[in-house]
């Protein structure tokens, strides 16, 4: 998934962004508690001015108060007539000027002021008309005597208090509103108390006020006197609290539950920031702010911000996305894109990419790459297909090479007295070696093993105008040494190169086994008898090609019957194996003593191939690998021995070689035809049903004696003795005759003796036809 | 081997000279069996047949079969040698040999 550079530059990208991002909220985080911080100290602010109001307010009702009763002192100390109106105007002038209460009066215990008047009070109120004075209070019904406020306030005075607070109640008399009162008392010089003076303060005005410096909405505020615990007003999200009003502190669950926790509540699933203020005259100013409201504004401005960090990272992603596709995801895919198609051979593609510079660059370097390819593939073309054609033509040059050396064995299947086997490995596609043979009169076999210096197409053509040469120069009569002095006159004429050649040359004659040869620089070949393998110390003359006025001189030496001569060229003694080891001549010796080349030629010259190949294994041939063998069978006018491949175009040439000796031997006509009537069945049922290999050999022999003549059948092939072959019945009609079985009747009624034995895993058979 | 060919009508005359070998046998039957169609007579001379081995006789033993379908078939000129092979082959008690 993460496989490619844009989706790996994106991650990381986004990665970035999240550390930033969360650095970023980390750093809100921080404002925010910081915003939090300050936003509760304006409220702790707010709460301490307004409670200065407070404070100030209170201390105006208690100041008016004291003014009051000093008014009222006066008042009682001012005559005996002590005319009520007197007291009804001071009151009228008070609240005219004093702006704060609601209302309040002089009270007087009774009969102080008069003897015979128990209730003797003024009271005067603020009201839609003015200021009204009230003397409703001077009756038995409404007695101030009777009134909470007067009882509550007399009980603290008694505490010696000079200014009191009563606790709430509904003026039944004047206003008819829920209030408080502030007192004091009114003293005589000898401190008895003469009556009280009060200043009312109407709640609803308080809550007014409450309501003035509520925070939020959904806020609270609850205003209480700590004196007497109970609640003065309440404020409360869409409830007045008058319920609370006169309740003790402790009735309200989110107080207490604040308690707990010094800035903060739940209450009703609903967290409040919580903030108090105590007032001069043990009041106290309680204020809940809903987190969520006294935060909203904070939480707004948070919000946004992350908002805005969000979006800004999907921006940022996107812009990045985009400018990743456009400079490299879309060059990129050009690239792929024409990079697959020069894939396909179109060498002819270029890419032009102008920017971004990086893969301007890399474009320019592809097409620097084509152009170079396509040089390099145009010339290495031509340079295949000039080697290709070089090859051809050295493999056709082999072939003609291969072919010009006589390579059917036996090349001479009608000649009886020797057998010959050669064969050439060249190392290269050509090769400098060659061997040749041929007869130059009836009696007189030429054969030659050669090793041009040099190796490849030079030494080839050398090799193919000497052998040329050769062929062309023997003539019938000719001795050996005349035809190497020759060839090597004919050699030295045309030699520019200064090519050169060792050559070994023999000729045989087939009467006798005599071999003269004059070997000019080659190896010594080997001699193998009956009795002994060596080599043969043959006078070394100097190498053809060198010296145009050298004589060669000939040696002679004489092969008995079954007696070898092998020929080689060094490739054989120079071949060495992976540890750079030489074959030698000792090796080579020892692999021809072994080999049986008395029965069979052609497999002791694949022994000897053999023994070389298991020694040199795979290391690679250096050399030109040229062998030639040579067995000299005798002159047996008598007998003839004939070794031949499995294969059926073999039968004529069997059937010629045994016909001249049988014509030599003046054999009757029409025995000659049964003995060839026999070669044919028996040679061809051998070839059909022996199961021999291509390498294998059918040997097979004729003796002509005096009354007699002996045939004898030679394979290796599996056991079969047609002695034992049930014969085909001869008396059917035609329609009932079957096509096989015919061959074996035949030969056993043409010849007038048969035997069959299995030797040494071969299959002999002897068939004997005598002479009338 | 050489194979000579006289026709005339719905007769057909082959002068055989040489060997026939296991070599060959089947290529000269064949150059006969492509000449039979429509052959009522088939006349083999072997005046100058040096020998015929047995891929010869399974030869003539095919030609004598197809020619007793479509009419008649005669051995000419046979020489002792190959008399003798007809004979212990058995060749001769189904053959007409002049």
């Amino acid at each position: 998934m993460l496989k490619t550079i844009k989706s790996r530059i994106i991650v990381f990208t986004l990665i970035i962004l999240f550390i930033l991002s969360g650095a970023s909220i980390f750093l809100l985080k921080l404002s925010y508690e910081h915003n939090k911080e300050l936003e509760i100290r304006a409220l702790g602010f707010a709460i301490s001015y307004y409670s200065e109001v407070l404070n100030k307010r209170i201390g105006q009702f208690e100041e008016n108060v004291v003014d009051m009763t000093i008014m009222g002192e006066t008042f009682y100390y001012s005559g005996s007539d002590r005319k009520k109106s007197t007291l009804e105007a001071l009151l009228y002038e008070n609240f005219k000027k004093d702006q704060t209460s609601q209302g309040g009066g002089i009270f007087f215990e009774p009969y102080v002021v008069k003897k015979n008047q128990k209730f003797f009070s003024s009271y005067a109120y603020e009201s839609d008309n003015g200021v009204l004075i009230d003397n409703g209070f001077n009756n038995e019904v409404h007695s101030y005597f009777k009134k909470s406020w007067y009882k509550e306030l007399k009980e603290e005075f008694a505490k010696g208090k000079m200014v009191a607070w009563s606790t709430p109640y509904v003026d039944d008399v004047g206003t008819k509103s829920l209030m408080i009162t502030a007192g004091s008392p009114l003293y005589t010089y000898k401190h008895e108390l003469l009556g009280i003076a009060t200043t009312d303060w109407v709640l609803d005005d308080i809550i007014i006020f409450l309501k003035a410096i509520k925070p939020g909405e959904n806020s609270f505020i609850v205003f209480a006197d700590l004196t007497h615990d109970f609640i003065i007003a309440v404020d409360k999200n869409g409830i007045d609290g008058k319920s609370y009003i006169g309740k003790p502190l402790s009735s309200v669950e989110w107080y207490n539950s604040s308690l707990k926790n010094e800035d903060e509540f739940i209450y009703q699933d609903t967290a409040y920031i919580f903030f108090d203020k105590k007032l001069e005259n043990n009041m106290i100013l309680i204020m809940g702010v809903p987190r969520n409201e006294f935060l909203r504004e904070i939480n707004h401005r948070t919000n946004y911000m992350i908002l805005m960090l969000i979006f800004s990272c999907l921006f940022l992603t996107l812009i990045i996305y985009i400018a990743l596709y456009v400079y490299v995801n879309k060059p990129i895919d050009y690239m792929k894109r024409k990079a697959e198609e020069i894939g396909k051979g179109s060498l002819n593609v270029k890419m032009e990419i102008k920017s971004p510079k990086e893969f301007a660059d890399l474009s320019s370097s592809f097409n620097q790459m084509t152009d170079n390819l396509k040089d390099y593939i145009s010339k290495a073309e031509k340079a295949n297909y000039e080697k290709e054609q070089i090859e051809t033509e050295l493999k056709i040059a082999k072939t003609i090479q291969e072919s010009s050396l006589p390579n059917v064995f036996p090349p001479y299947p009608e000649r009886c007295e020797f057998d010959i086997y050669a064969f050439m490995e060249t190392a290269h596609d050509v090769g400098g070696d060659f061997y040749d043979f041929f007869f130059i009169d009836e009696f007189h076999f030429v054969f030659l093993i050669a090793d041009i210096s040099g190796k490849g197409a030079p030494a080839a053509l050398f090799m193919m105008s000497t052998k040329t040469m050769m062929e062309n120069i023997s003539h019938a009569g000719y001795s050996v040494d005349k035809i190497i002095n020759t060839l090597n006159q004919e050699i030295c004429k045309n030699n520019k190169q200064g090519l050169f050649v060792t050559i070994f040359c023999g000729i045989l004659d087939t009467r006798d086994g005599i071999i003269s040869y004059v070997n000019a620089g080659h190896n010594p070949p080997i001699i193998k008898t009956q009795k002994e393998t060596y080599y043969l110390e043959a006078e070394s003359n100097v190498i053809l090609g060198a010296f145009d006025d050298v004589m060669y001189k000939k040696g002679e030496i004489k092969l008995n019957k079954d007696d070898a001569i092998i020929l080689y060229t060094d490739g054989m003694t120079e071949a060495t194996n992976s540890d750079k080891e030489f074959y030698g001549e000792e090796k080579l010796l020892a692999s021809v003593k072994n080999a049986d080349f008395k029965n069979n030629l052609k497999r002791a010259s694949f022994e000897v191939k053999n023994k070389l190949k298991s020694f040199t294994r795979e290391s690679e041939v250096a050399d030109d690998i040229t062998f030639l063998a040579l067995k000299y069978l005798g002159n047996d006018t008598k007998r003839r021995k004939l070794i031949l491949p499995p294969d059926i175009k073999y039968l004529n040439v069997l059937l010629n070689s045994f016909e001249t000796i049988l014509l030599r031997n003046r054999t009757e006509k029409s025995i000659t035809e049964k003995v060839n009537i026999v070669i044919d069945e028996i040679f061809s049922n051998i070839v059909k049903y022996a199961q021999l290999k291509e390498e294998d050999d059918i040997i097979s022999e004729l003796k002509v004696g005096k009354n007699e003549i002996i045939l004898t059948f030679t394979d290796s092939g599996i056991p079969y003795d047609p002695l034992k072959h049930e014969d085909a019945d001869i008396d059917l009609p035609l329609e009932e005759r079957e096509l096989g079985g015919l061959g074996i009747l035949m030969v056993k009624n043409m010849s007038d003796e048969i035997r069959y034995k299995r030797e040494d895993d071969r299959n002999i058979l002897q068939i004997k036809f005598r002479i009338p | 081997m050489k194979l000579k060919k006289v026709k005339s009508g719905t007769g057909l005359r082959f002068i055989l000279e040489g060997r026939i070998d296991t070599t060959n046998a089947a290529d000269v039957g064949m150059a006969i069996n492509d000449e039979l169609d429509g052959i009522k007579e088939l006349i083999l001379d072997l005046k100058d047949l040096e020998y015929i081995s047995s891929m010869g006789l399974r030869v003539i033993l095919e030609l004598q079969k197809r020619m007793k379908e479509q009419g008649k078939m005669k051995v000419v000129n046979v020489n002792d040698t190959v008399m003798d092979i007809f004979r212990m082959t058995g060749f001769t008690k189904f053959m007409t040999i002049e």
